[in-house]
């Protein structure tokens, strides 16, 4: 804490300079003073409001003011007031308020929550009714050591209430300027976030969704701030007052959507209307400022050098004897690394996969085997270090976590952290967190478009686009007449291999047993599936094969519909939804075969057979193929559908439905055998 | 001291206790089938005086296999009546060597209420190990001091997971002489071994290797077939109440004296519900419109603060701020039907939908978790509450068919709930549809609930929007490539509430066309699913809802098709049920019949290989094609 009350001497000699004003062209006026509930409130019409609306947001107002406080810096001061109509009871959860504050973790400065006040709306006999909130209702709940929550629910709902909430939180955390998020899961009518930042501060903003503002603008105030520096023991307090043009932006946006939520969508944040700040640095004197955010360069410096990092090549002596352990006989640096990997992978467990930094010591985690993605992937790179391997981590940011800004050197919007090592010519990005995940794979969840290696002297993007990685799965059936048993055959698969790791997951977690009772469950009576074999399930890095028998019943029927795909066929259209507001995100690009090979049955003969197609998708995005042919003894079909990417646009939807759709369609057509009188 | 040892170790078979944790030490008939074997338990309860109580608990686990860990996870919920005094964890290896230690401060605390409640005091302590190097061991060790006592404790030493073992556990009840301890035991082959010692008395129960005890579909209640022990006091006090619950009447005095006093109604809201209540003759109505003015005017918000967790607040309170529980709520009802001259009752209740005994009659207790209010007659009007949309009287899934406490001005008296038959209990569909040349499948369906089987469409209605009522029906169907519009539906409400549904159903390449043949599924929606037989049947099988499902579909295919093979006709009526299956070809006009009533029963284990052959005779039948070919 002591460097931060210097800071209000350092800044006293500064001058302050003017920012050249930006502002565009307002097409709404600001709320400046939010007018009294009246009865037009009750009535709301806007083009984002239809039935499906439970609830709306009538108007959401924010700002963030930086103040001088008494211990000798600044404080941030934020303000939110929102007003929601309440249209009906299935909306009522949303006047139960939850505000979390944040206690500091490392200190012990605590936000203060003040200025609360809450009041219910109704509309009797054209009268708007007014009940307040007591603060006897006001709620504080210890949430954990970060956080306390303040809770509160309105009281005297009905359906058609309006509610109103406002309060103030001060914060002595000026690298956590609140973000705003104008979009809400109801639509929202007016939303607005004003940040005045004091010449000395400088933040990053970052937006994101694809609504337009209505007000974005920057303007210049005239601003004092007194900072009070309450002095050492037996030292006099002091008051600075400095005085300059402070920045003022403003952002708005009016008639906002809410958010719809939809499938094959790997996460909202993407698409969610925010803005939200990072600090990049803090001027002290014309001649001293203090970057937060630099370029990767010197980002990926500061970040090694942190304990976090640094004890990657510490001497960590402790841990020779482990290693020596677990590498033994091994000389070359492969294989090397891949004992060390499978050691980590195979006896740790990762108990939060959403940190780049560490929770707790390298040696804890090596003692206690277990510890976040950041303190399982960190000691890696430690092992390997004492092995004279040299390793960078890779920042990324996971599918849920939302696409990473690759344009700054903004780490707080990373969530995970992996290992990137060079072996021979060829480079391997290692994650020892994932259970069963084979040498140099990525988690489907990493598969997010990029990472950044951290390395002060290359510190280059890797991509990892889902559209790169492809998955393939082939199946084959044979069916032959058995004298004896009538028709029996062979039905092996070798799945791709995200495929073969949920079903290795799925193993584990059941048994094998079970595995293949869910796996036949799906044959119909007439077709009997037994003996099951796995290959490979124990050999990570391969993807796994599924094997076992077939037995068809097909009775004295005189005529017998036989669908060639079995199982295989895709029943149901996965893309269910008539339309798409967002861009289909697979984690990867599919291809999957399957291939018949078959004997007509003793006693029949072929009757009907469906018709051979083939299909594109968009000239060259994906292709469809339904190959069949016959004689009188043989059949023979394969079927291919292959996904060259993993994304899609909201246009490419309804083509991407249609293709699926005839997929399903002419994989439900069926061979019409005859009994041969 | 001496003399009660050597006692107990004639009476139970394992002579000490060292807590050995090898994992050598697990008899091989554990092992089978599972991930987790107990390997010691000890619940101990000390009851100190009427409002005090101690009560230790440890258990050890040894965790097999992966599948296991979720067990390794410790997990205690303490709040102001239940403080927490200690808890330790331990973990060890498979040769029961200890590795680690973990305090109460080491433990995350959160507090419980933090999303589904909106207040309580209760929170909860949580910790894992998150250990990978199988088998291990974890012990957790903990300590609750009761203040007050109401709700003791019950020890259920099996577990229902379907891979989980016990090797030991035991239930230690310690009171003074004269406290008057009752018990009620299921599943225990003996009485508790009881020992008196100056003016305490000590109840042990035990058991030892216990297999894996595996799930079965439509089971009877746990209590029939595993092991459990409820304990309750007599007399007792919390919160500065005292009562005797050796009666259902005496529980039920003392939830009067609970909620004396706190019936008053302010007087604006006297005046609505005479204004609301006087005009009408019959008790009927006027319980429907005073329950309608509840539903408008509350909504439900929970509230759990020491003895509030038993108590409700005051009608005064509900009346100002327009929320509450189900306590808070149903003594607002209460109060409400009072002062409209209404006899009405607060009732106590376990809630939930998959209870099948809400109370053993012979021994009062407080199993309860829920509240709700009747206005008692000889066709008594139940009413829950905490919902906004239920009919008044209906009392479904939630609470209904089971015993409840009905806390009378006299005291308490148990009384059961409405049972439901497959009169009630309906699905009525009718469809009407059209096959294109393409194979495209368009169909208006109407059905009609009643019942149980109207609570699901009930909540989707009210419950959710337009849109997420479409894309749930866009995912409901088993069909191709399709789309549901139009979805309207009409509620009447009564004691048997009916939802009448109407949907459209496109769906391209419902009928698949192979060359000169059309193959047609005709009967759309309604399919059972087949009965798993792979293991032998153990329990009884238990049937706990009647129901009666009819589907009538009329299918117009293209014309120039003639019938190339159809599906026999089935009717199969036993003991289970009554299914059949009608078709009906006129020209291009296909109809459909099918019909299942299923009614509440019990059948013998012996009889399940029979209910598992008229499943799939049912199975088979509902899934059974029609083929057309081109006519030449």
């Amino acid at each position: 804490m002591k460097a931060i009350s210097l800071l209000s001497k350092l800044i006293a000699s500064t001058v302050f300079v003017f920012i050249n004003l930006l502002s565009a062209k307002a097409q709404d006026k600001p709320i400046i003073k939010l007018d009294k509930v009246s009865a037009k409130d009750f009535q709301v019409n806007s083009p984002v409001v239809d039935n499906n609306a439970n609830a709306v947001i009538l108007v959401d107002i924010g700002s963030t003011e930086f103040e001088g406080n008494t211990n000798g810096d600044f404080s941030l001061v934020f303000k939110q007031t929102k007003r929601i109509l309440l249209r009906n009871r299935n909306s009522f959860d949303v006047a139960t308020i939850k505000v979390p504050i944040y206690m500091g973790g490392m200190t012990d400065e605590e936000e203060s929550f003040g200025n609360f006040e809450a009041t219910t709306y109704n509309l009797e006999n054209g009268q708007v009714l007014e009940t307040k909130l007591d603060k006897a209702s006001l709620f504080k709940e210890k949430y954990n050591k970060y956080y306390n929550i303040r809770k509160f629910t309105f009281p005297n709902l009905k359906e058609g209430s309006i509610i109103e909430y406002k309060f103030t939180i001060k914060s002595p955390y000026y690298e956590h300027l609140r973000s705003w998020q104008f979009q809400d899961e109801y639509p929202v009518l007016w939303s607005q976030y004003q940040v005045t930042i004091p010449p000395m501060f400088d933040y990053i903003s970052v937006r994101k969704g694809y609504l337009k503002f209505s007000i974005d603008s920057v303007a210049s105030v005239f601003k004092t701030y007194s900072i009070i520096d309450p002095g050492e023991a037996n030292v006099a307090s002091n008051i600075y007052r400095f005085s300059g043009n402070a920045t003022a932006a403003l952002w708005a946006m009016k008639d906002i959507p809410a958010l719809k939520l939809e499938k094959y969508t790997s996460t909202n944040k993407n698409y969610l209307a925010q803005i939200s700040f990072n600090l990049r640095s803090i001027r002290f004197s014309d001649t001293y400022t203090k970057y937060v955010v630099k370029d990767w360069f010197k980002t990926s410096e500061d970040i090694l050098k942190k304990p976090d990092y640094a004890c990657i090549k510490d001497n960590n002596g402790w841990l020779r004897d482990g290693i020596k352990s677990i590498v033994s006989e091994s000389v070359q640096d492969e294989e090397k690394v891949r004992k060390i990997y499978a050691y980590l992978r195979d006896n740790f467990t990762c108990s939060d996969h959403d940190s780049y930094r560490q929770s707790q010591s390298l040696k804890k985690t090596f003692q206690t085997k277990t510890g976040n993605v950041a303190d399982i992937n960190i000691l890696l790179m430690a092992m390997l270090y004492n092995q004279g391997i040299e390793s960078d981590p890779i920042f990324l940011s996971t599918r849920d976590n939302g696409w990473p800004n690759e344009s700054a050197a903004l780490i707080n919007q990373y969530n995970y952290v992996i290992a990137k090592v060079l072996l021979g010519n060829t480079v391997y990005l290692l994650d020892a967190s994932q259970p069963r995940l084979g040498f140099g794979k990525i988690a489907e969840d990493c598969l997010n478009g990029s990472g950044r290696t951290i390395n002060k002297k290359t510190p280059w993007v890797i991509p990892m686009s889902p559209d790169s990685i492809k998955e393939t799965t082939n199946t084959a059936v044979f069916l032959n007449n058995d004298s004896l048993l009538g028709v029996i055959g062979t039905y092996s698969s070798n799945l791709g291999y995200y495929e073969s790791l949920e079903a290795r997951n799925e193993i584990a977690k059941e048994k094998q047993e079970d595995f293949a009772k869910d796996l036949f469950k799906v044959y119909p009576q007439e077709i009997e599936a037994s003996g099951l074999t796995i290959d490979s399930l124990n050999l990570y890095d391969e993807p796994i094969g599924i094997n076992y028998n077939l037995k068809l019943k097909f009775g004295d029927e005189d005529i017998v519909y036989f669908n060639p795909l079995f199982d295989e066929q895709i029943k149901k259209n996965p893309f269910e939804s008539a339309e798409r507001q967002y861009p289909v995100e697979m984690p990867y690009a599919k291809n999957t075969v399957f291939t018949l090979n078959m004997e007509v049955p003793k006693g029949y003969k072929v009757d009907e057979i469906p018709k051979s197609a083939r299909v594109k998708l968009n000239e060259d995005e994906g292709m469809f193929e339904y190959m069949i042919a016959k004689n009188d003894d043989n059949i023979q079909m394969r079927c291919k559908v292959s996904l060259k990417k993993a994304t899609y646009n909201p246009e490419d939807y309804a083509t991407l439905r249609d293709f699926f759709a005839f997929i399903v369609k002419k994989e439900a057509e069926q061979i019409v055998f005859k009994k041969i009188k | 001291m001496k003399y009660i040892l050597s006692f107990l170790s004639l009476c139970f078979s394992l002579v000490v206790y060292a807590q050995d944790y090898k994992v050598s030490l697990i008899p091989d008939s554990l092992k089978e089938n599972a991930s987790v074997v107990q390997r010691f338990e000890e619940e101990r309860v000390v009851i100190k005086s009427i409002d005090k109580a101690i009560i230790t608990h440890k258990c050890a686990v040894t965790i097999l296999n992966e599948a296991g860990d979720r067990y390794s996870t410790f997990e205690i919920e303490y709040n102001k009546l239940r403080t927490l005094n200690f808890v330790v964890g331990r973990l060890f290896d498979a040769d029961g060597k200890q590795l680690k230690k973990v305090k109460e401060k080491e433990m995350a605390d959160q507090s419980e209420a933090a999303w589904f409640e909106f207040v309580s005091d209760s929170r909860k302590k949580t910790y894992s190990f998150y250990h990978k190097s199988y088998p291990y061991t974890v012990e957790f060790e903990s300590e609750i001091e009761l203040h007050g006592i109401y709700h003791l404790t019950e020890w259920r030493p099996m577990s229902f997971s379907g891979d989980y073992s016990v090797q030991q556990s035991r239930f230690v009840v310690e009171a003074p002489s004269d406290y008057n301890l009752r018990y009620k035991q299921f599943n225990y082959p003996t009485q508790p071994v009881i020992t008196t010692s100056g003016s305490t008395s000590t109840y042990y129960w035990e058991v030892f290797n216990q297999p894996v005890f595996k799930n079965e579909l439509w089971q009877p209640s746990a209590e029939e077939y595993m092991t459990s022990v409820v304990i309750a006091p007599t007399k007792f006090s919390v919160g500065g109440y005292t009562g005797d619950m050796s009666t259902w009447d005496g529980l039920g005095k003392f939830q009067l004296t609970l909620n004396k006093g706190r019936n008053e109604l302010p007087d604006n809201i006297k005046q609505e519900i005479h204004k609301l209540a006087d005009k009408l003759t019959t008790k009927q109505e006027k319980v429907e419109a005073l329950y309608n003015y509840l539903q408008l005017n509350t909504r439900y918000i929970s509230i759990q603060l020491g003895i509030g967790g038993w108590q409700p607040f005051e009608a005064k309170f509900v009346a100002e701020k327009k929320y509450g529980d189900c306590k808070a709520l149903s003594n607002y009802m209460v109060s409400i039907l009072k002062e409209a001259g209404i006899d009405a009752n607060y009732v106590i209740i376990k809630a939930g939908s998959h209870i099948k005994q809400g109370l053993w009659k012979d021994f009062p207790a407080p199993y309860f978790n829920h509240i709700i209010c009747c206005v008692p007659d000889k066709d008594t009007i139940w009413l829950e509450c905490t919902s906004q949309t239920e009919s008044p009287g209906y009392m479904g899934t939630f609470t209904g068919n089971r015993n409840a406490l009905i806390v009378t001005e006299n005291g308490g008296v148990v009384a059961h709930t409405p049972v439901y038959s497959a009169n009630d209990n309906k699905t009525i569909t009718n469809v009407s549809a059209n096959i294109a040349e393409d194979g495209t499948l368009i169909a208006d369906v109407n059905t009609i609930y009643s019942g149980i089987a109207q609570e699901y469409p009930h909540n989707l209605y009210h419950g959710n929007t337009q849109k997420e009522r479409d894309e749930y029906y866009n995912h409901k169907y088993n069909l191709p490539t399709y789309k549901v519009e139009n979805i309207s539906y009409k509620e009447t409400k009564g004691k048997i509430p009916l939802m009448d549904e109407y949907l459209s159903i496109t769906s391209s390449g419902y009928a698949s066309i192979t060359g000169k043949r059309l193959f047609v599924l005709p009967n759309l929606f309604s399919k059972i699913d087949k009965l798993p037989t792979d293991k032998p049947r153990k329990f009884d099988i238990l049937i706990d809802e009647s129901h009666t499902a009819i589907d009538t579909i009329t299918l117009t295919i293209p014309k120039g098709f003639k019938l190339e093979s159809t599906p026999k006709n089935v009717v199969l009526n036993n003991k289970f049920g009554f299914y059949s299956i009608e078709y009906n070809v006129k020209e291009n006009i296909i109809t459909t019949i099918r019909t299942h009533i299923e009614n509440e029963n019990r059948f013998p284990a012996s009889d399940y290989l029979e209910l598992a052959k008229f499943y799939d005779q049912m199975y088979k039948a509902d899934r059974a094609k029609m083929v057309f070919v081109k006519s030449e």
